[in-house]
């Protein structure tokens, strides 16, 4: 059995007792890497010698420092739209192609700062717009459990990453379910923290005020030792929250015949038959294992896409000006005036999506619409929010499907992402931590994910009755 | 009068915090190009801006100070606009929740008290800075991030006299505020001028016209001349004056379309969603309040009121934040405060212009103007002493009371010495004793200028005056 199939407590335990390496974990790795990445295209950039020289340093100061972080010496894929210094952070797009940032991420940081190793960078749709890892100037990352489908997006590489065995761990970035649908779509665990757990100092924006860096791995405890070492306050993020990281490592499973867990009638509604079946299964067993079930109502629920959209939309044309060929990335330096310049820079460097995208939110934005759209739509926000908070005063945590189906096969013409997940958009809108865990197989064959989420900064709790569920189904299974 | 001028501007003043609007750049001007720079002031993907509490503090202190309310809850825009000083393609600023709202400012213009009505006072980042080179262009992002304050007047100014003196009285409360330079030359302190002149006969009003980036009051004054004039002419020749943003051209003392009305930006304002909203509580209000001096109007009326200044003397100390602090000391120690301020604005005032050097950094101390205000009022100086005493002090120091009883500056009472000087006086000057003998009075005026000089000053006027008188009458018996 591959070193990587292990459970993450169980590597740090064989790494602290020196039974393994880091460098010999991270050959494992890169061998999975090797004989994968040509097939499911993972990673836009694997960093092969920087990787094995980060472990081999941490095997030397274990041998001379002695005690080292829990995690230290146990790979890590990122995706690519998260700063590495040194190390090219593309966002999948033309117009970063080459951009080597000067600055680490603070959550990479900190993965530094645990002794992590870096393996590599997790392929993704363009700048994490995207809901099939399909837009990428690397090319598109396939599914680990059928080829012809897609990984899910937008982090679909470091999805697909983590269920192939390239990397235990992997962190990736959801503004409207880009952790948790490549997640469900790949049969592994996506979290996206509360807003503000995790600092967004150098993920590079899409949508400011619902962008989270999310965190993948093989089961809920897993990527909570991973949270462990991402979450807490950065002086860096204005909006960054002070959640003590080492409180979520406390694991306190709770009595599942306790738990008050809602579910929205609506969300139900537009399930095709494999999820709506792994859904009445799961609901079935929380039931009987004696968790109060208690079915919710939204008001909002069908504008929530609309809101959303005219949201992000709106923030990602802000966040992408600056990418105007005169400080970084791809240029037309070859025209004369700055209007040449930034307009060929642009219709060069972004893909069609990531354009329609920014005259959407320009078009929201400008001063004839701004009332009639952007305005409507943050008070929606609020009303949203305002609801489902309430909700969470009867509920402790609301059960939902991640997706309406399973992994699209790739280019799909009639899977519709903003209709297919926009059970995940609720989470970024009301900065609610959400999870994604395995709930089972569909009739095709495919994964499917449930979701969980909870009232914001209760990541801990969230993460407590993750780990619950993932153990009572594991029981049901057999 | 048929056309009248509304003013409005739009007052950028750079503050002098130690580190920038967003990151801990260095706020600091003139150092070498791309030097105080980071990932978050050139907008690298991914950086993210923190506010500086620093420069919310000194804008609420601004805004205060211009009477504004404070609002409790503001938040951060984003002012979206392409150009390459501008690299993050948007510039972080404020917009329908301005940090003050609705002040005055009250000003003289002349010896006219008037007041111009403050629209908001917000803050903002400035932009960096374009270096033309021949064909080439270079960005210099040191002032990127730098803190702004933007102060938004009502139009409420009608002169390019008032618009000056208005701008000059900001200026000195911001220096005096302590929260910026206002360094024109270094364009700390920028003003754009939004004017309109229209028919006062008919009530079909004239839109604005936008004159931007203004760096000297002069080129303020300036340009408004000029606008009113060009905007008059167009009235008269029947046109419609329509909104339009120009530039002032220094060199050739014109102003220049920049955009007109349809190609006016749309700066697609966006609630910042990187900066969560600013929050001031009543106490960070009240500990700024308590701070604020008392203000260049304000002292110019107590001046006239409390002390019979004229309004002269009294705008000059008010306007000279250095001189009002002397001054008020001085009063404090019971000088006589016209006299005082005689002194102050002639030989004090004389000497900062001359030395560069302010009155609260020379040696003179008020004691020593109380000490030379009662000598004189005593008669035991004349003027001319107690200028030179000033000057002295201001100069090199020490205590007026030990200048007081040198001989140097005593006066002289020996009448041997002063008919000895009188006499000596009129053998020099041959012609105006004739003058006298023939009836010329003013010539005896001369002759006794003549011998103070002689003594420095020193001589007792009413003992040289008699003197002179008897030495007068025994030439012209002598003559006859």
């Amino acid at each position: 059995m591959s070193l990587c199939t292990y459970s993450v407590s169980a590597l740090a335990r064989l790494l602290s007792g020196r039974e393994i390496s880091s460098y010999e974990l991270t050959s494992a790795c890169l061998d999975v890497i090797r004989e994968k990445q040509g097939i499911y295209n993972a990673f836009c950039e694997v960093s092969e010698t920087k990787a094995l020289a980060m472990a081999a340093e941490i095997d030397k100061k274990r041998l001379t420092d002695g005690e080292l972080p829990y995690l230290a010496g146990i790979p890590v894929a990122v995706k690519d739209n998260i700063c590495t210094k040194g190390i090219r952070t593309s966002c999948g797009s033309d117009m970063l192609k080459s951009y080597i940032p000067e600055y680490d991420a603070t959550a990479v940081k900190r993965l530094y700062d645990n002794g992590m190793v870096l393996i590599g960078k997790t392929n993704l749709d363009e700048f994490a717009m995207g809901s099939t890892c399909e837009k990428s100037v690397f090319g598109r990352t396939k599914n680990p459990h059928d080829i012809t489908r897609s990984s899910g997006g937008s982090s679909g590489g470091s999805a697909a990453a983590v269920s192939l065995g390239m990397a235990p761990l992997a962190l990736g970035s959801d503004t409207g379910g880009s952790v948790r649908v490549p997640a469900s779509y790949c049969g592994v665990v996506g979290l996206k923290p509360s807003y503000g757990a995790v600092s967004r100092y150098g993920l590079v924006a899409f949508a400011s005020s619902l962008d989270q860096i999310g965190l993948f791995g093989k089961t809920v405890g897993d990527t909570r030792l991973l949270a462990g070492s991402v979450y807490g306050r950065d002086p860096l993020d204005g909006t960054s929250a002070a959640i003590d990281p080492r409180g979520i490592n406390d694991k306190a499973a709770p009595d599942v015949s306790r738990l008050r867990i809602g579910y929205l009638g609506e969300s139900l509604l537009t399930l095709s038959e494999e999820t709506l079946s792994v859904i009445n299964r799961v609901l079935d067993v929380l039931g009987r294992a004696g968790a109060e079930i208690i079915k919710l109502k939204s008001e909002y629920y069908e504008f929530i896409p609309a809101v959303y959209y005219v949201i992000s939309s709106a923030e990602c044309a802000s966040n992408l000006a600056r990418y105007d060929g005169v400080k970084y990335g791809l240029s037309a330096r070859e025209s004369v005036d700055f209007n040449t310049i930034i307009t060929k820079t642009r219709i060069k460097g972004f893909g069609d999506e990531v354009k329609t995208r920014i005259l959407l939110g320009n078009f929201f934005l400008s001063s004839e619409n701004y009332r009639k759209y952007f305005e409507k739509a943050c008070k929606a926000r609020r009303l949203a929010t305002d609801e489902i908070n309430e909700m969470l005063r009867n509920a402790d945590y609301i059960l939902s499907p991640v997706s309406d189906v399973t992994a699209p096969v790739l280019n799909s013409d009639n899977y519709v992402p903003r209709i297919a997940n926009r059970h995940n958009l609720i989470a970024n809108l009301a900065g609610l931590p959400a999870i994604s865990i395995p709930a089972g197989i569909g009739k095709d064959g495919m994964p499917v994910g449930i979701q969980l989420m909870t009232k914001r900064f209760e990541d801990k709790s969230l993460l407590d009755a993750a780990e619950a569920v993932e153990l009572i189904l594991k029981g049901a299974e057999r | 009068m048929t056309y009248k001028a509304v003013i409005g501007l739009e007052i950028h003043a750079e503050l002098n915090t130690k580190t920038k609007m967003y990151c801990s750049c260095k706020n600091s001007f003139g150092d070498n190009p791309n030097t105080n720079i980071c990932p978050v002031c050139t907008g690298l993907p991914g950086a993210l801006p923190v506010i500086n509490r620093a420069a919310v503090e000194r804008a609420v202190f601004a805004g205060l100070a211009f009477n504004c309310r404070i609002n409790k809850f503001t938040r951060m825009y984003r002012k979206q606009y392409f150009y390459p000083d501008l690299p993050k393609g948007y510039q972080i600023s404020q917009f329908d929740m301005p940090l003050c709202e609705d002040g005055i400012i009250y000003y003289f213009s002349g010896d006219e008290l008037k007041s111009v009505g403050i629209k908001q006072v917000h803050i903002e980042e400035d932009a960096g800075k374009l270096i033309h080179d021949g064909d080439r262009t270079y960005i210099d992002y040191n002032r990127c991030g730098v803190p702004l304050i933007e102060i938004v007047t009502r139009p409420d100014i009608y002169s390019a006299d008032d618009a000056q003196a208005f701008l000059e009285t900001v200026r000195r409360m911001l220096l005096f505020l302590g929260i910026s330079d206002c360094n024109m030359q270094e364009g700390s302190l920028r003003c754009d001028v939004n004017i309109s002149v229209s028919d006062t006969r008919n009530s079909c009003n004239s839109e604005r016209v936008e004159i931007k980036n203004l760096n000297t009051f002069g080129g303020v004054r300036r340009a408004i001349e000029f606008e009113i004039k060009r905007q008059t002419g167009l009235l008269e020749s029947g046109a419609v004056i329509s909104r339009e943003t120009r530039g002032w051209d220094e060199k050739r003392q014109i102003s220049v379309l920049l955009r007109s009305k349809e190609d006016i930006e749309d700066y697609r304002y966006l609630p910042e969603p990187d900066i969560p909203a600013i929050r001031i509580d009543d106490r960070f209000i009240d500990n700024l309040r308590n701070r604020l001096p008392e203000f260049e109007y304000q002292k110019r009326i107590r001046y006239t009121k409390e002390y019979n200044l004229s309004g002269y003397d009294a705008g000059l100390i008010s306007g000279n934040q250095g001189l009002a602090v002397f001054f008020d000391k001085c009063a404090k120690l019971g000088a006589n405060p016209v006299e005082c301020a005689k002194l102050l604005t002639g030989e004090v005032l004389r000497l900062e212009n001359e030395t560069g050097i302010s009155v609260m950094e020379s040696k003179l101390k008020p004691e020593d103007i109380c000490a030379v205000l009662s000598a004189l009022k005593a008669g035991k100086i004349n003027h001319g002493t107690a200028k030179t005493i000033t000057r002295t002090l201001f100069e090199s120091g020490g205590s007026a009371a030990d200048l007081l009883l040198s001989p140097a500056f005593s006066r002289i009472d020996d009448e041997t010495y002063i008919l000895k000087t009188a006499a000596e006086t009129l053998d020099e000057n041959p012609g105006a004793l004739k003058d006298y003998i023939s009836g010329k009075q003013n010539a005896r005026t001369f002759l006794i200028g003549q011998c103070m000089r002689k003594t420095k000053g020193r001589a007792n006027p009413r003992v040289l005056s008699r003197i002179l008188d008897g030495e007068l009458r025994k030439r012209k018996a002598e003559k006859e």
